[in-house]
């Protein structure tokens, strides 16, 4: 039989998937088999070293009967609605400041995005003694105004307000984001606003959050995906603090800091519960593409009418 | 022409891309030396090298303490010829998990003896049963709860190599200033002595701590066993609600009403900052009573503290004082995981590692209590300092052992939560220790 020859089309088409097969083999064996694998795992019972033993549903049926697993979701939750939009606006508010013209911008635009680049691990560990209670930075700045600052990373009640502190302190990437988006906010808008007698306060609400809202949405959306992920400074926090308080506990004092994705490690490599570590990935899997999905829809509106000219 | 470039350059790539990939399993000692971020990897010397058999050991120290372990090795390599051990510091226990999971497990390795426990429920551990009793190998040069604390279903699963327990270290100044003489054999006299040297600042801060809060981890163990309560029982069951832990924390409950849980949860926060620095809490005067391990003199002595202090037994209760002198009790072990290539090699260092020539360089070198009882009069080992005081304490062999626990670490988790509520206020200690029975109930 004669072999059929492919057409320009055709050829180009395979030269293309040679090319880039360096990358899809590589996206096939360490993103899609391990996710595979994953959810073959949810399924065992499974300690990561012996064989896995099929046993259907009961990771998940133990996974709702686990109180540790709703406290920990409730945790992340507070993550992802508090320190989230704090962080936003933080950042809304250091580019508004380095957007303005004034002396001495460029230094302090690199001070506000410096602390984005140092290790996560190094600050967390900087940040447990700012918050120390006693010769702590922040509780030494509180007294100054008369004020009795909480034991911050040891009382279940600041524990999370402590994280929200702490995250402030690394917004310079969306600084820079926010700040490249008011760049693109036609001045005219604004003479034409001064013109109308609007004042600061009304030109920002009016003019710069609408002009940038879809910027906003979009930081908004990758917040949130990122608090859904939020493991390093919990997983210093609570193991620089082994042998106190909560130390022992999966997560700070009375677990008030046992965010999801550390109880799934601690489920995966202190219990040794891989199977339910796996089902319990695929449970914030779903959560977390079902709340971006939610929030894609109810902002289309805003960011449909968004951008400037 | 032009197809032939393209498939070179393709498969040039493919080639490139797969370099780092290999697909099959390296031995654990050429994994392990690639391994790099703070490890240190070692080559000891052996009398020949060309022929004697690679055994890896894999250990948790790092810094000054790992080179404890690589001068051990290099005395068991240059004693015999046949094998010829490769140390690795490897302090992250994820790590050992995923080696074990990918065929390059370590020989032997050195974990707690509570890690045993669990890597033997989960069928991670060789049984050491059948080598000590081909060996003829006489386990009675070791303690019998250091034995026992490795021992599993009747079976060692690991060979002691450190002893740890905990004391009670007082400050003397402190307890004089105050109007006591000697320290105190019952919870009741510690209470009273606590009280009275606490000490609250002007603006509601603890100045000085009397009550032993800190570390948290003895307030869990040593304060609860003086009053004979136990969180498990011989049977490995759980056992939250034992009258000794409800009464213990009666009394730990009292106290925090009386000077302030928010008050003494700062001063805690600071003492656990500054745990074994030389701003340390008891180092700096600052505690009466410091429920804590042999390492803390040698710590002291380094720190250059002045604190005037002696060491003494955990007291009992005035009913029952002959639970005075009761801890935990764990030890430094040595075991053989089951996926080791080199089961005979491993055995061999293990034993001469846990053997009096062997543990005496790792008790010395890291400072830490000896599980062979031959060590106990050693006078080498006996001049450390505090150690004289803590050996006649594991002379009692009055040791709380471990659980044998699949889910010891999610059990200790939930003890440590509800000891939080009870600390906070926001449940009674009767009502949380019936909450953690519910809650612990399905646990293995």
């Amino acid at each position: 039989m004669k072999r059929r020859k492919l057409n320009q089309t055709q050829r180009d088409f395979v030269n293309g998937l040679l090319f880039a097969s360096p990358w899809i083999i590589g996206f096939f064996a360490f993103s899609v088999y391990p996710l595979i694998s994953s959810l073959y795992y949810s399924f065992t019972k499974f300690n990561a070293v012996t064989s896995p033993e099929w046993v259907g549903l009961d990771n998940f049926i133990d996974i709702i009967n686990d109180s540790l697993v709703w406290k920990s979701l409730g945790n992340t939750l507070f993550m992802v609605f508090v320190s989230t939009p704090v962080n936003l606006f933080v950042a809304l508010l250091l580019a508004s400041i380095v957007c303005s013209n004034f002396k001495g911008r460029g230094f302090v635009r690199t001070a506000f995005f410096l602390p984005s680049i140092i290790p996560m691990v190094a600050a967390t560990m900087v940040w447990i003694w700012m918050f120390d209670p006693t010769y702590g930075y922040i509780n030494n700045v509180l007294s100054w105004f008369g004020i009795n600052g909480p034991a911050w990373l040891m009382d279940a009640d600041y524990t999370k307000w402590a994280l929200v502190i702490m995250g402030t302190w690394n917004t310079g990437t969306t600084m820079l984001v926010c700040m490249a988006s008011l760049q693109s906010v036609p001045k005219s808008y604004y003479e034409s606003a001064e013109i109308d007698g609007a004042g600061k306060i009304s030109k920002f609400f009016n003019i710069t959050i609408p002009c940038i809202a879809h910027v906003l949405v979009y930081q908004a959306v990758l917040g949130m995906i990122n608090a859904f992920q939020y493991f390093q400074q919990v997983y210093i926090i609570t193991t620089a603090n082994s042998g106190v308080k909560g130390g022992g506990a999966a997560g700070g004092p009375e677990n008030s800091i046992l965010m999801y994705p550390l109880y799934i490690f601690r489920n995966a490599f202190s219990y040794l519960k891989m199977g339910k570590a796996s089902a319990m990935a695929w449970l914030l899997f779903i959560v977390v593409a079902l709340m971006t999905i939610i929030m894609t829809k109810v902002t289309k509106k805003v960011t449909e009418n968004a951008g400037g000219e | 022409m032009k197809k032939v470039l393209s498939m070179i350059m393709v498969v040039s790539l493919i080639v490139l891309a797969l370099t780092g990939c290999s697909g099959a399993a390296k031995p654990a000692d050429e994994a392990a030396a690639e391994v790099t971020g703070g490890e240190e990897a070692s080559q000891a010397e052996s009398a020949d090298n060309t022929t004697a058999e690679v055994v890896t050991f894999w250990y948790n120290n790092t810094g000054d303490e790992a080179l404890v372990y690589e001068k051990a090795i290099s005395e068991y390599n240059a004693s015999q010829s046949k094998y010829k051990v490769e140390g690795l510091s490897v302090s992250d226990a994820q790590k050992l998990i995923v080696a074990m999971s990918s065929n390059e497990s370590p020989d032997v390795i050195k974990v707690s003896n509570q890690t045993v426990m669990q890597y033997q429920k989960n069928g991670l551990l060789e049984s050491l049963q059948p080598y000590a009793d081909n060996d003829t190998f006489d386990v009675s040069i070791y303690s019998e709860q250091s034995i026992a604390a490795n021992t599993i279903d009747g079976d060692i699963y690991a060979l002691p190599l450190d002893a740890y327990t905990i004391q009670m270290f007082y400050n003397k100044d402190l307890l004089e200033e105050a109007g006591y003489s000697d320290p105190p054999e019952t919870m009741e006299e510690m209470y009273e002595m606590a009280a009275a040297v606490t000490q609250v600042g002007a603006d509601g801060t603890i100045e000085i701590l009397g009550y032993p809060l800190f570390p948290y981890a003895s307030a869990r163990q040593e304060l609860i066993y003086g009053f004979g309560g136990r969180w498990w029982n011989e049977n490995s069951e759980v056992t939250p609600l034992d009258p000794g832990i409800l009464a213990s924390l009666e009394m730990n409950v009292k106290f925090r009403n009386q000077f302030g849980g928010k008050a003494l949860d700062g001063f805690v926060g600071t003492a656990n900052t500054n745990r074994y620095t030389e701003q340390d809490m008891f180092f700096q005067g600052k505690q009466l009573f410091r429920l804590d391990g042999s390492w803390l003199p040698t710590m002291m002595d380094n720190f250059g503290s002045t604190v005037n202090y002696g060491i003494t037994l955990i007291p009992g209760t005035e009913a029952n004082p002959e639970y005075r002198g009761t801890s935990r009790y764990e030890t430094d072990s040595i075991a053989v995981p089951l996926m080791a290539e080199n089961k005979d090699g491993a055995w061999d260092f293990t034993k001469w590692l846990c053997s009096e020539e062997g543990a005496k360089i790792v008790n010395l070198g890291n400072g830490n209590l000896p599980s062979v009882i031959s060590l106990y009069d050693d006078p080498d080992i006996i001049a450390v300092p505090g150690f004289a005081e803590f050996i006649d304490a594991l002379k009692l062999e009055k040791g709380i052992q471990y659980p044998e626990m699949t889910d010891y670490d999610e059990y200790i988790s939930m003890v440590n939560a509800t000891l939080d509520a009870v600390y906070a206020g926001t449940q009674t200690p009767e009502d949380a220790l019936n909450a953690l029975a519910e809650q612990s109930k399905n646990l293995r």
